[in-house]
């Protein structure tokens, strides 16, 4: 048995918020010195819980996985538990299988987490070496000066922070944002995994309506809820748990009494559009009945007629808010709209017909959906009808469209603004990631191409991974290690020369088609093992963090330990830049460029968020990001329930915005809502990807599991997570499986033009015949190196959801491997 | 008088006091006369078809104007003082800056009428139609609304000081309906007016003073009360489910057995306030001032504090 040390009544308490998805539940944080730990009498300990005998159902304990050793700077050893907290209204006490090992995440000499990066290296030619904060930073500093002097501001490229809460935050974006944009100027600039600065949902912004509208609640006031493209028992698990299936269960049915009155209220039910029988879907049956659950097991890519059919079909039978419409939207719009999205002069049942068939529906399936959305309830009440959406349909075949087909379906149904409705992506990472406005124009550049081609001279990756996740990933890396060969031979043959003569020679190898390349993470990762200067990041718990949830809960992730060895939080490396960039210009006698990188003196973590809060009043452009008045001292006040942004002052007081639009007004010059392109019928498939589903069989789908977090930056570390899957999995049919020999636990290899990649196969009834479904961003293999460089031409969005592939049996289960189960997953009684 | 039309006597334009059988006004052509100024004072108007009259700075003081039609007439800056407009209808009418005070609207039609900064001081309005009247900045101080249907009116600033709207109609049908069904009240003057049993689900009450008023069993369903001063109103038994009411001081203020489902109290003055037997489940009290607060039998489940001076006990547990 493991035994867990309790803290003692005065062990030092902190705030935090979940560092993995957008959800951010809140956990209390206990930290005191080894050695000193509290009884298990109630009075003997800080959770106050008697353990001497057996706990009520509901107690608070603490599970092995919540407990971790840390050591601070001084040496000093202390114990830290990381326990979900109950007076938080996101998670009220839950914790999710991510969530309930935030302490293994920890640094920890203990621990797998040791492998954390600890200094600033330099790829002396051999192997990346340990150099001091003041050579990376004087030779990275120099090298960008010359590239901005020589090539301009584009030739230095960037791709930022895929890590969510822990990963960015508030303060390191803006800094980041800070540096790149208001220093150097640059378009050359990406997000995430993705090849390009951009929003995943401009459709969304176009139309006025905010990305994260709803309030958590409402999943609990809604009659029906509406998911596309989205897996929330696994992706949002605890929104999913302690807010939606209630709903389902009729567990919330007293408060929907209370808010709603005299209107007629029911147990909720749930519409899921995904080509996967997920394990949302089998959970959602359980808690509601499979007759209070419609699942659309559609094909890939008919997402956007089956939601069109659904808005025309209500508009049909004038299920559509006739009032809403005419006040509160842009009429115009609401014509071509009927016109073009819902193709109003096309007889009905043909294009219910056509969709049922390319969909591989039936068409009672979509008339249901239809009367779960709209069909006004006893009385003529209107439905209240939530709506999520999430990567199925944001990197689906059509970016744009796929966004506006589910923006345009809440405008039509007046489902946006009001308790229990709403029109949000559910989100992946945390929010609240805000910097100066981007030079670039729309569809932003396409950073991932440029790199490929040699344009980027300097290429600087911080807390994402691309080498394993972006499109084409194979050539992308296969770019680096060639484009990086001279530099790293210009650095070698300078070991010990002055600076001005090492920088010249990496100018050279530039210009022969060199690319410096710049990684700042908390690990080394398949991207920071081919850069020519590596800068340590500290993580969440060893800064202060500000971050926004899915509902746009504003709070503050407090410090509690310090970061290994020298590493520093990302905000701090970039003010450490931007001071040397200005000292190296002012050298120059170039007082305008160095003006470019003042106000990077900021002492503490505050001050950052300071700086950055009065940039963002809540306006039309950033109608989420107004933090008006909020300061650390507030947040630490408000605790793990924080304020919901915007904010704004009330009588001296800060208070915030439960539910965006809540008057009716949206984020256009007119205050309408606008309905936008979610064109019927919708273009063909890009040629690229065209040719490889006419040439390749299995449809290559692919998402995140509950237990794993991204591209498992901290879970490869730590056995739970790691050895779920330490093979990254691939769900095929059966049919699919027995025809190619294959058994679960086989190992397959999935190859297409672009490339390939190995993995495990899972046979299962989750997908459907030609369906596969591979694991998100797993190291030791990933879609991307399947995936065509095709983006959305409207936003630059990738269709990552579209590779198709060729799939043969390499070799069966790994003895290594023998302990894993492959009993089906998506089963919930 | 026989001899003498209606029409003629508007040119000689004197009718103090005059006596018109309704029949023979009914049966004159009146629509869209020309009556600018007249002197209707006393007169017996009763039944008249004045659709389109322009009654600018017309005296009616005391007219009986009963059961006239007056829809889209003009009666800007007319005097109307103890005018009996009962069941008239004036629909579309304008009635900007006109002094009516006293007046009898009882069963009127005022819909999409313009009475914009009119005195109608102590006027009856009993079961009259108001939907869409704009009545901004209007003296409607002591004025009777009893069971009048106000939707979508505009009440914008207007002074309804010791008014009677007892059951009223100035709301939405559903709870959070964003279509503007429901009257603007931003910044009116409601100090000790009556609206027991009105309906005012989603009301636009930001700003307002409503010292004293009295709110009982009425249905304030998602209104909006940010910064109102509300200080000892009484809103008993009300239904106010998801009103905002931010900031609001509501120092004394009596929410006995109201439900206050999920209302955002969030830096709200409550000092003194009766929470007895109220609903409070999911309310937010963060950042508030709770000195004194009562709140026996109250139902708390989730409610959030933090931040808030003066926790009763009864409640603390309940973050």
């Amino acid at each position: 048995m493991t035994l867990v040390p309790l803290p003692p009544i005065d062990a030092k308490r902190f705030n935090t918020v979940c560092q993995f998805c957008i959800v951010g539940c809140g956990y209390k944080v206990y930290k005191w010195p080894v050695g000193r730990d509290g009884s298990t009498k109630a009075a003997g300990n800080a959770l106050g819980v008697d353990y001497t005998g057996q706990l009520p159902a509901d107690a608070e304990w603490i599970a092995p996985s919540m407990h971790s050793v840390v050591k601070d700077s001084d040496g000093s050893s202390h114990n830290v538990v990381i326990v979900p907290d109950k007076a938080c209204t996101v998670n009220d006490g839950i914790a999710s299988v991510r969530g309930g090992g935030l302490a293994q995440t920890l640094y920890s000499e203990e621990r797998a987490t040791k492998a954390r990066l600890t200094h600033p290296l330099l790829h002396d030619g051999d192997k990346q070496a340990p150099v001091s904060w003041d050579e990376a930073v004087d030779l990275g500093a120099r090298v960008i000066k010359a590239v901005i002097d020589r090539w301009g501001p584009d030739a230095v490229g960037m791709k930022f922070f895929d890590h969510g809460g822990g990963g960015g935050g508030f303060e390191n974006n803006w800094a980041v944002g800070r540096f790149f944009f208001t220093g150097i100027g640059t378009t050359s600039a990406s997000i995430h995994n993705r090849p390009a600065y951009n929003s995943e949902v401009h459709a969304a912004g176009d139309a006025g309506v905010g990305t994260l509208n709803n309030a958590y609640i409402d999943a609990q006031l809604a009659d029906t809820i509406l998911i596309v493209g989205a897996n929330p028992y696994e992706t949002q698990s605890n929104y999913f748990l302690n807010h939606m299936v209630p709903n389902l269960r009729g567990e919330s049915l007293p408060y929907k009494k209370d808010s709603f009155g005299e209107e007629p209220v029911n147990s909720g039910r749930m519409i899921i559009i995904d080509p996967r029988r997920t394990m949302t879907v089998s959970a959602a049956e359980a808690a509601a009945g499979k007759e209070n659950v419609l699942h659309l097991q559609i094909e890939p890519g008919t997402d956007i007629a089956v939601v069109n059919t659904i808005a025309r079909i209500v508009l049909e039978r004038r299920w559509h808010d006739v009032a809403f419409i005419a006040d509160r939207t842009e009429w115009q719009t609401f014509e071509s709209y009927q016109r073009s999205a819902l193709g109003a002069e096309r007889p009905l049942a043909e294009m219910i017909a056509e969709t049922a068939r390319i969909a591989g529906i039936s068409a009672k399936q979509i008339q249901q959906a239809a009367e779960w959305i709209a069909k006004p309830k006893p009385g003529g009440t209107r439905r209240r009808t939530l709506m999520h959406y999430e990567k199925g349909l944001i990197w689906g075949l059509k970016n744009y469209e796929g966004v506006a087909s589910v923006i345009d379906l809440a405008l039509l149904t007046g489902n946006i603004g009001k308790p229990g409705t709403g029109a949000s992506r559910l989100g992946g990472h945390q929010e609240g990631y805000v910097r100066p406005p981007y030079p670039g124009g729309r569809p932003a550049l396409n950073v991932d191409e440029k790199v490929r081609r040699g344009e980027a001279k300097v290429f600087w990756v911080g807390g994402c991974n691309p080498v394993l996740t972006t499109l084409k990933a194979e050539t992308f890396e296969q770019s680096l290690i060639e484009r990086g060969q001279p530099v790293r031979e210009a650095i070698a043959a300078t070991k010990g020369k002055p600076i001005g003569e090492r920088v010249a020679a990496i100018v050279e190898a530039l210009k022969q088609g060199g690319t410096f390349l710049l990684a700042q993470d908390i690990y080394s990762t398949a991207t920071t093992k081919h850069a020519h200067l590596v800068l340590p990041a500290a993580q969440w718990g060893e800064t202060n963090l500000t971050s926004i949830n899915g509902e746009r809960r504003l709070r503050l992730y407090q410090r509690f330990m310090d970061p290994p060895g020298e590493a520093i939080p990302d905000w701090k490396i970039m003010a450490k830049f931007a001071n040397r960039m200005n000292a190296l210009y002012l050298d120059d006698n170039d007082p305008l460029q160095a003006n470019k990188y003042l106000d990077f003196d900021w002492k503490t973590d505050e001050d950052v968020f300071i700086h950055a809060r009065y940039q963002f009043d809540g306006s039309a452009k950033d109608p989420m990001e107004g933090y008006a008045g909020v300061t650390y001292k507030l947040l630490e006040k408000l605790g793990n329930n924080g304020i919901q942004t915007p904010t704004r002052l009330v009588n001296g007081t800060v208070v915030g915005t439960v539910r965006m639009h809540d008057h009716g007004r949206f984020g256009t010059p007119s205050g309408r809502a606008r309905f936008v392109k979610a064109t019927w019928p919708w273009p063909n498939y890009a040629a690229q990807v065209e040719r490889q589903k006419a040439k390749f069989p299995f449809w290559v789908n692919n998402g995140r599991v509950n237990h794993i977090w991204q591209t498992q930056y901290h879970h490869q570390y730590i056995p739970f997570y790691r050895d779920h899957n330490p093979i990254p999995a691939l769900e095929m049919h059966a049919d699919d499986a027995a025809n190619l020999g294959i058994s679960s636990g086989d190992i397959v290899e999935l190859s297409n033009d672009e490339g390939s990649v190995e993995a495990m196969a899972y046979i299962t009834d989750a997908v459907k015949k030609g369906h596969t479904f591979m694991l998100f961003g797993q190291p030791r293999g990933s879609v991307g190196d399947l995936l065509s460089d095709h983006v959305d031409p409207e936003t630059t969005i990738p269709y990552y959801k579209g590779a198709w592939a060729a799939i043969r049996r390499v070799g069966p289960q790994p003895e290594s491997t023998k302990q894993l189960s492959f009993l089906p997953r998506n089963i919930a009684e | 008088m026989n001899k003498l039309s209606f029409r003629s006597l508007l040119r000689v334009g004197l009718f103090v006091g005059l006596l018109l059988p309704s029949a023979a006004i009914a049966a004159e052509n009146l629509v869209g006369a020309d009556l600018r100024g007249k002197d209707f004072s006393g007169a017996d108007l009763q039944g008249a078809n004045l659709v389109g009259a322009n009654l600018t700075g017309a005296n009616l003081t005391g007219a009986n104007l009963k059961g006239a039609d007056l829809r889209e007439a003009y009666l800007r800056g007319a005097r109307g003082v103890s005018a009996d407009f009962s069941n008239a209808n004036l629909g579309n009418s304008d009635l900007t800056r006109g002094k009516f005070q006293n007046a009898n609207f009882e069963g009127a039609n005022l819909t999409l009428a313009t009475v914009e900064a009119a005195n109608l001081s102590g006027a009856k309005f009993k079961r009259a139609f108001l939907a869409g009247a704009s009545l901004f900045k209007a003296n409607l101080s002591a004025a009777d609304f009893e069971s009048a249907t106000l939707v979508d009116a505009n009440l914008t600033q207007a002074d309804l000081r010791g008014a009677n709207l007892k059951n009223a109609d100035l709301g939405n049908r559903e709870l959070g309906y964003l279509v503007p069904a429901a009257a603007r009240m931003k910044g009116v003057d409601l100090t000790n007016a009556n609206l027991e049993g009105a309906n005012l689900m989603g009301v636009d009450l930001r700003d307002a003073i409503l010292t004293g008023a009295n709110f009982a069993r009425s249905n304030l369903g998602h209104a909006d009360l940010t910064w109102a001063r509300a200080a000892g109103a009484n809103f008993s038994q009300a239904k106010l489910p998801w009103a905002l009411a931010y900031g609001a001081v509501m120092t004394k203020t009596n929410f006995k057995n109201a439900n206050l489902t999920s209302v955002q109290f969030s830096g709200a003055d409550l000092s003194g306030a009766n929470f007895d037997g109220a609903n409070i489940e999911r309310a937010d009290f963060s950042q508030s001032t709770l000195t004194g607060v009562s709140a026996t039998g109250t139902k708390f489940d989730r409610v959030f504090t933090a931040a808030a001076k003066n926790i009763p006990t009864t409640i603390a547990g309940g973050e």
